[in-house]
């Protein structure tokens, strides 16, 4: 009675989510480091035993100014070396294409756009893809 | 604008101050005419590009420095340049850890949703955020839930920004002869008839200089306008402290001299939680758990900003994107922590070292003025009017956009002509504009409690629904109105229990280690700030009722995960 699951193998959504992934990695591990060294020689410490590195006290320059620098040489291979510089899509849809809305009303996207979806007439199917073929 | 530095004779700070309102003039004026400039070029682009899709997004073809410094500028508010160096000045050090997760911002904010958010905008034509929820989950009350609370968040933050403006403007005019003058008598009537003693006519007339700048210039230009005009606030933000770094480190004879000064005199100003504000000595600046709090703020909550993925759903190819990120870490990077070191070193330059509490806000200019030439001051003086106008800006056409694309044409009048959407798309956003500009006039108190209510509230209502249902292909319409409401809900209920003060008998207990002693607070459960319980709620909800609610029709999967064929 229903058609199979489909398989989520575009390609653009498959980098982006790992890509996201490693985003989210990243964003984890400056959270942990940075508090835990901010944790542990920031607070509760007895400032007679602070030290400075160039005039930065000590758990500033090793709990945020080091792992500043290295998130900018991490979004430097990011950016430059590991995220793929994917097709995005033609930025107008195909005619026909965009799955219905099941609205309240014939919905039009923009004067001049080409696609129409009827959904009170039901003569796009969701997904729409069968049109399109 | 307060220049009444305390050091040399009296005739110097006259001089000084003539000095600084030539140059605040001329730095305002230059300023002015570069907005308006380009105001002009974009609206000339309306009439050769499609006008829906060229006004509310650019037609997405926003090129590398366009998306860099339009995202920074959008993200720096007024806050940046005026509260933030204030805080600095006060707390000390401690403000490296409180900013210490715009390390990752660029890269989660932009990254995270960026690639396949422009990809799955592209795939129905969609130009708001509302656009894609309503697309992807096939459902117009979803796009209208989506939209009721965009309006919500923007129209209370709007009101909030208009009276940022107009405090920055008036401070920056307050001194130059005739200002006060002309604002008493234009306005002063008006100010008492509308019971606005308390701000005056030199406020009222700043708010209404302010705001029809902004509302002119975004609503004749679009969002072109609004992202040109981004970059050269960008600019101006940028090369001021860039220039000004050096100069303040020389003037304080270095940062190991400013270390042992600081270490000597007040060493609270060297350690976490910072130093506590004079008349409140025993409350902790910066908790661990608020620091914890900070790096979802800031970076997490970030990337949840409606106005902030409008932006990504406009760039021209994935190349664009990355170099933009790129961009954003090095003008972070050139920003933040030099600011946190500007004015660290401040409290060892001669004639800003020991300003009263009442003069921190102003520490920016006052430092400017004490170590720059008088040009750099006023390029300096007009940063944070950049940066709250590049702010207003763009939620002022968020807000239209709302009205005008989610709530007219897509909800009541699909066949909506060309020359209709044109004069509705322009006058809708003047109008707004100018609703907001009278609420102003009698805005509401604590600005950055509003300010930071709206930027949680719109991530814990937007972040999880928009990430699960481009990222996730069981995500159901149920369970993205579940993620919606259950952020906004959360949210609106912890600031409520805060504001009325209902739990405040559980204070000192795990369950609220502290209330925060100011009227308006949120509570803040075990210590956490609500964003961190609104997301976190927002996520759950869209995860399990997802999960419960049946899988989402074949057909929409396929269009949005499988392979093109």
């Amino acid at each position: 009675m229903s058609e199979p699951y489909p398989p989520t193998d575009d390609p653009v959504f498959r980098h982006a989510r790992r890509e996201a992934l490693v985003i989210l990695g990243l964003w984890l591990t400056c959270l942990l480091y940075t508090l835990t060294v901010c944790y542990f020689w920031g607070y509760n410490r007895d400032p007679a035993t602070l030290t400075d590195v160039w005039g930065i006290p000590d758990w500033v320059f090793y709990g945020i100014f080091f792992p500043w620098a290295f998130c900018d040489l991490f979004t430097i291979w990011f950016c430059f070396f590991h995220a793929k510089e994917d097709d995005l899509g033609a930025g107008e849809a195909v005619p026909g294409t965009t799955p219905d809305l099941g609205g309240w009303a014939d919905v039009r996207r923009g004067p001049g756009s080409p696609e129409q979806i009827q959904t009170n007439r039901g003569s796009v199917r969701p997904g729409g893809s069968d049109d399109a073929r | 604008m307060h220049v009444e530095l305390a050091i040399g004779p009296l005739w110097a700070q006259q001089a000084r101050n003539t000095e600084a309102d030539a140059s605040t003039l001329i730095a305002f004026g230059l300023y002015m005419g570069g907005v308006f400039v380009l105001a002009l070029i974009a609206h000339k682009m309306l009439s050769k590009r499609e006008f829906v899709g060229e006004y509310f997004l650019g037609s997405r073809t926003l090129g590398v420095w366009a998306l860099a410094f339009s995202f920074a500028a959008t993200s720096a508010s007024g806050g940046s340049f005026m509260g933030f160096p204030s805080l600095i000045y006060t707390h000390g050090w401690v403000l490296a850890l409180w900013i210490g997760s715009y390390m990752v911002v660029p890269i989660v904010t932009m990254g995270l949703l960026g690639k396949r958010l422009n990809q799955v905008a592209r795939k129905t034509n969609a130009i708001t955020i509302p656009d894609v929820l309503r697309d992807r989950h096939h459902s117009h009350g979803l796009g209208l839930l989506a939209m009721g609370i965009i309006a919500f968040f923007m129209i209370v933050n709007l009101v909030a920004q208009f009276k940022a403006g107009g405090l920055i403007l008036e401070t920056l005019f307050r001194d130059i002869p005739g200002y006060t003058w002309t604002a008493d008598n234009a306005l002063g009537a008006f100010a008492h008839a509308i019971g606005q003693d308390d701000l005056g006519p030199g406020y009222l007339l700043a708010l209404l200089l302010f705001g029809a700048t902004v509302v002119a210039y975004t609503s004749y230009g679009g969002f072109k306008a609004v992202v040109w005009t981004d970059v050269m606030q960008g600019v101006v933000m940028g090369i001021g402290v860039l220039i000004l770094l050096p100069l303040a480190l020389k003037a304080a004879g270095g940062l190991p001299a400013v270390y042992d000064r600081l270490a000597e005199e007040t060493p609270s100003h060297l350690l976490p939680p910072g130093t506590p504000p004079p008349d409140k000595p025993d409350l902790q600046f910066l908790p661990f758990s608020l620091a914890i709090s900070f790096f979802f703020m800031w970076a997490i909550s970030g990337a949840g900003q409606p106005g902030t993925m409008v932006r990504l759903m406009a760039f021209k190819e994935s190349k664009t994107l990355l170099r933009a990120i790129f961009t954003v870490m090095v003008y972070y990077s050139c920003i933040y922590l030099p600011l946190v070191v500007i004015f660290v070193a401040a409290r060892n330059i001669p004639g800003v070292a020991d300003l009263p509490p009442e003069k921190t806000d102003s520490v920016m200019p006052i430092t400017a003025l004490a170590v720059a030439p008088s040009w750099l001051a006023g390029l300096l003086i007009a940063a944070p009017f950049a940066a709250v106008m590049s702010t207003v800006d763009s939620f002022l056409l968020l807000i239209s956009s709302n009205l005008v694309r989610d709530f007219y044409q897509r909800t009541i009048n699909p066949d909506a002509s060309e020359r209709t959407m044109r004069w509705l798309s322009v006058t809708a956003t003047a109008v707004v504009g100018m609703i907001v500009l009278l609420a102003a006039m009698r805005p509401p108190q604590y600005l950055q409690y509003i300010i930071v209510f709206v930027g949680s509230g719109l991530a814990a209502s937007f972040l999880a629904p928009i990430g699960l249902s481009i990222y996730w292909p069981r995500m159901t319409r149920v369970g993205t109105v579940a993620s919606m409401l259950g952020g906004f809900l959360t949210m609106l209920t912890l600031y409520v229990l805060g504001w009325t003060g209902v739990a405040n008998f559980l204070e000192g207990t795990w369950l609220v280690p502290l209330v925060r002693p100011i009227d308006f607070a949120p509570l803040d459960l075990c210590g956490l700030d609500p964003v961190v319980w609104g997301l976190g709620a927002s996520l759950t909800l869209g995860v399990v009722v997802s999960l419960l609610s049946g899988l989402p029709p074949a057909g929409v999967v396929r269009f949005y995960f499988s392979r093109p064929s």
